[in-house]
C-alpha cells in the first residue's frame, strides 16, 4: 500500500531527529574517547552509546516505513521558527542593547506575532512589564544586569 | 527518642517571644512568589532574604528562613500545573499530571491537591524528623556512593514508565538526557563534550535546560491556542475547586504516605534530595497502579505522588543540617550561612547540647506547615487567575521571565543560550512523540549516577563482589528489582485469574 502524500513528504523529516541524535551520541562518545579511554571514563559513556545507536536504528526504520498514529499532531511551522527566531534573536541582541530595550522589543514583536495589532494595547503591556521585571531582577541579584535606561538607584 | 525535658523548653522558647512568629508570614509568602516564578526558587529567595536576618535573634532568623523555604517548595507546584514549568527540579513529576489537569480546565483543584499533599508531606517530614533525628542522622552516615548509584538509577528508571506509546522513543529520550548531562568535566578530571569551552566545564546548567525542554518548548505549543484552558467556564479561578481538591488529596492515602516517606528518606541524603525524591514516588505510584495509562493525562494521583515526595524531602534535608551539619541542597546551604552568621555549627555537638533549639526549630516548621495550608490557599485563588490570560500575552511573559530566570541562575549568558536550544530541540521532538520528560531526568540523574558508579568502582578496585559488602545497596537493588518486576507480576496474575472469555479479549486487543 502506498502510503498517504503527507506522510511521503515528512519521512525525511521524521528520520531526521533519530540520526541526528545518533550523529550527536556519536560525536561525543569519540571525543570522551580521545580524551581518554579508559574504563572509568567510559562507564556510562560507552553502554549511553550502544543503546542510543540500537535504538536510533530502530526508530529511523520505524519512521522510514510510516507515521506513527499517536505522534500526528499537524502544526505550522511558522510562527514556531519566528518565535524561536525572536527569542534567539533577544539572547544574542541583550547584552549589547541592554537588557531594558531588549526585552521590550522582543515583548512587542513576540505579542505582535501572536496576534495582538493594537499599537497601544502593545506598548501598554510591554512597557510596565519590562519594567517590573528588569527592574525586579536588579533588585534580586548580586551582579549587574546591563540596561540602557533603566537603573535603581 | 524524643527528650521530653528539652520539648517542653523548645514550647517555651517559641511561646515566649513574639518574634519567631511574626516573620513566618511574610516568609511564607515570599517562598511563594519566589517560587512561583519560573526561574526563581526558594534557594534565591533564601540567599536574597539572608542578610535581613543579621538582625534577628537566631531562632528567629532560621523560622524565617525556613519559611521561605517551605513557601518556595510548594511555590513550585504553581508554574508547574498552569504553565508546565517545573520552576525548580523537584516539581518536575509535578507537571506530568498537573498541568494535563490544568488544560482540562480543573486547574484549581490540581492546585488544591498539589497544596494538600505538600502540606502533608511536609508535616510527615517534620514530624519523623522530630522523632528520629538522631538514627536518620546516623543512617545518612552509613551511606556510600554505591548505595547513592542505586538511588540514582532507581530514578532513572522512570524512564520506561514515561513513553506515551513508544518504549523506543522513551529510552532514546533518556539517554539524550544521559549524554548531554554529561558534558563537560567528569568526576575523573576528563573533558568531554566541551568543544574546548570554558563555559562549559561545569557541564550544561540543568534548570535553564529543564525550562527550555519543558516550559519554552510547551510555549511554542501553546500559540496555537487563544487561552490555556479552551473552556470560558473553567477559566474562572475557582475557591470551592480548590478546597474540593485540597479534601480530594486524602481520598488517596496510600500515595500520600509513599510519597511523604519516600521523599523523608531520599531527602536526607545530601545531594540528592527533592529532585530524585518527586520522581521516585511518581514512578512507583504510576507502576503500582491499576490503570498506570491514565497517568500523564491528568491523574490527580499523580499530582499527590509528586508534591507529598518534594515537600517531605525538606524535613530529610533538615535532619543532615542539623544533625550532621551537611546541606544537602542549595536552600540547606544558606541556611547553614545564617548558622554560620550567629556563630553556630551544625552537627552531632550542636544537637546534644542544643536539643531545645533544634526541637523548636522542628516545632516552628510544623507550625509553618499549618499557616501554609491558610495562607497558600488564599494565594492559590490569586494565582489560578493565570488561566484568564490570553495566551498572546501569557506566552510572551512567560518567555521572558523564564529566560531573566535562567540569566539569573548562570550569571551569565550561558542559562538563556542553553534555554533556547533546548527550547528549540524540545519542540522537534514534542512534533515527533518524544517524551522531553525522559530527557530532563536523564539530564539530572545521569551525571550524578555516573559520578557515583566512578567512586564505587574507585573504591572497590573494580571488583564486582564489592557490591557483597554494602547490605543497603543490596537492599535498594532488590528493592528496585522488585518494582520493576512487580507491574509484571500483577498482569500475569490478573491474566491468569481473569475468565478465559476476558483473556480472550486481552490477548485480541493485544495483537490488534
Amino acid at each position: 500500500m502506498t502510503p498517504p502524500a503527507a506522510a511521503q513528504r515528512s519521512r525525511p523529516g521524521r528520520v531526521a531527529l533519530p540520526l541526528a541524535i545518533a550523529a550527536f551520541v556519536a560525536w561525543f562518545a569519540a571525543d570522551a574517547a580521545r580524551a581518554s579511554f579508559t574504563l572509568e571514563n567510559l562507564v556510562m559513556v560507552a553502554p549511553a552509546a550502544a543503546i542510543a545507536f540500537v535504538t536510533c536504528a530502530i526508530l529511523a526504520v520505524q519512521a522510514w516505513r510510516g507515521p506513527e498514529p499517536d505522534t500526528a499532531e499537524p502544526a505550522p511551522l511558522g510562527p514556531v521558527l519566528a518565535m524561536l527566531a525572536l527569542l534567539a534573536g533577544l539572547v544574542l541582541l541583550m547584552e549589547e542593547v541592554g537588557f531594558d530595550v531588549g526585552v521590550l522589543l522582543f515583548l512587542i514583536a513576540a505579542t505582535w506575532l501572536l496576534g495582538e495589532r493594537r499599537p497601544l494595547v502593545l506598548v501598554g503591556y510591554a512597557l510596565p512589564f519590562t519594567v517590573l521585571a528588569v527592574l525586579g531582577l536588579q533588585a534580586i541579584l548580586p551582579f549587574p544586569l546591563e540596561t540602557l535606561v533603566l537603573r535603581l538607584p | 527518642m524524643i527528650d521530653f525535658a528539652a520539648l517542653a523548653q523548645a514550647c517555651s522558647l517559641l511561646l515566649s517571644d513574639w518574634w519567631p512568629w511574626i516573620v513566618v508570614p511574610p516568609g511564607l509568602l515570599i517562598g511563594l512568589v519566589f517560587g512561583a516564578i519560573p526561574g526563581l526558587s526558594a534557594p534565591i529567595a533564601m540567599a536574597v532574604f539572608l542578610p535581613l536576618t543579621m538582625g534577628m535573634e537566631f531562632l528567629p532568623a532560621i523560622m524565617f528562613l525556613t519559611s521561605v523555604f517551605t513557601g518556595g517548595g510548594f511555590g513550585g507546584a504553581v508554574p508547574a500545573v498552569l504553565m508546565n514549568v517545573p520552576g525548580t527540579s523537584a516539581a518536575v513529576a509535578t507537571t506530568f499530571d498537573g498541568y494535563p489537569m490544568a488544560r482540562q480546565g480543573h486547574h484549581s483543584r490540581a492546585l488544591g491537591l498539589a497544596l494538600a499533599a505538600s502540606c502533608f508531606g511536609a508535616a510527615l517530614g517534620y514530624v519523623l524528623l522530630l522523632l528520629l533525628v538522631d538514627p536518620i542522622a546516623e543512617a545518612v552516615l552509613l551511606l556510600g556512593p554505591l548505595e547513592m548509584f542505586a538511588i540514582a538509577a532507581w530514578g532513572l528508571t522512570l524512564i520506561a514508565v514515561l513513553n506515551e506509546g513508544s518504549f523506543a522513543k522513551g529510552l532514546l529520550a533518556g539517554i539524550l538526557g544521559v549524554v548531554i548531562g554529561m558534558i563537560g568535566m567528569s568526576a575523573r578530571g576528563d573533558m568531554r563534550g566541551t568543544l574546548g569551552m570554558l563555559a562549559l566545564i561545569d557541564g550544561i546548567p540543568r534548570i535553564p535546560a529543564l525550562i527550555g525542554f519543558f516550559a519554552a518548548s510547551e510555549m511554542f505549543r501553546l500559540m496555537r491556542n487563544d487561552f490555556l484552558v479552551a473552556d470560558a467556564a473553567h477559566r474562572r479561578p475557582q475557591f470551592g475547586a480548590i478546597l474540593r481538591g485540597l479534601r480530594e488529596a486524602f481520598a488517596y492515602p496510600g500515595t500520600l504516605l509513599r510519597g511523604s516517606l519516600i521523599g523523608v528518606g531520599i531527602g536526607a541524603i545530601p545531594g540528592v534530595g527533592a529532585a530524585v525524591a518527586n520522581l521516585l514516588s511518581y514512578a512507583e505510584t504510576k507502576r503500582r497502579a491499576p490503570d498506570p495509562a491514565r497517568y500523564g493525562r491528568g491523574e490527580p494521583r499523580g499530582v499527590v505522588a509528586s508534591e507529598s515526595a518534594n515537600s517531605s524531602s525538606e524535613g530529610g534535608s533538615m535532619a543532615t543540617l542539623l544533625a550532621l551539619g551537611i546541606p544537602g541542597g542549595s536552600a540547606t546551604a544558606v541556611m547553614l550561612g545564617a548558622f554560620a552568621m550567629h556563630n553556630v555549627t551544625g552537627g552531632p555537638r550542636f544537637i546534644t547540647e542544643n536539643k531545645d533549639i533544634v526541637y523548636a526549630i522542628i516545632l516552628g516548621n510544623l507550625a509553618q506547615v499549618v499557616l501554609l495550608l491558610g495562607i497558600g490557599t488564599v494565594f492559590l485563588f490569586g494565582a489560578a487567575a493565570l488561566v484568564r490570560i490570553p495566551v498572546r500575552f501569557l506566552v510572551p511573559s512567560v518567555l521572558v521571565l523564564a529566560l531573566l530566570g535562567c540569566y539569573s541562575i548562570t550569571g551569565t549568558m550561558v542559562g538563556p543560550i542553553t534555554m533556547v536550544a533546548c527550547a528549540g530541540l524540545g519542540y522537534w521532538m514534542r512534533q515527533n512523540g518524544y517524551p522531553v520528560a525522559a530527557v530532563v531526568i536523564g539530564l539530572l540523574l545521569g551525571p550524578a549516577a555516573e559520578a557515583e558508579l566512578l567512586r564505587s568502582i574507585q573504591l572497590s578496585g573494580g571488583d564486582p563482589a564489592f557490591i557483597l559488602t554494602r547490605p543497603i545497596a543490596m537492599v535498594i537493588l532488590l528493592l528496585l528489582a522488585a518494582s520493576l518486576l512487580y507491574p509484571l507480576l500483577r498482569r500475569r496474575g490478573s491474566r491468569a485469574g481473569a475468565p478465559p472469555a476476558a483473556r480472550r479479549d486481552e490477548a485480541r486487543s493485544e495483537s490488534a
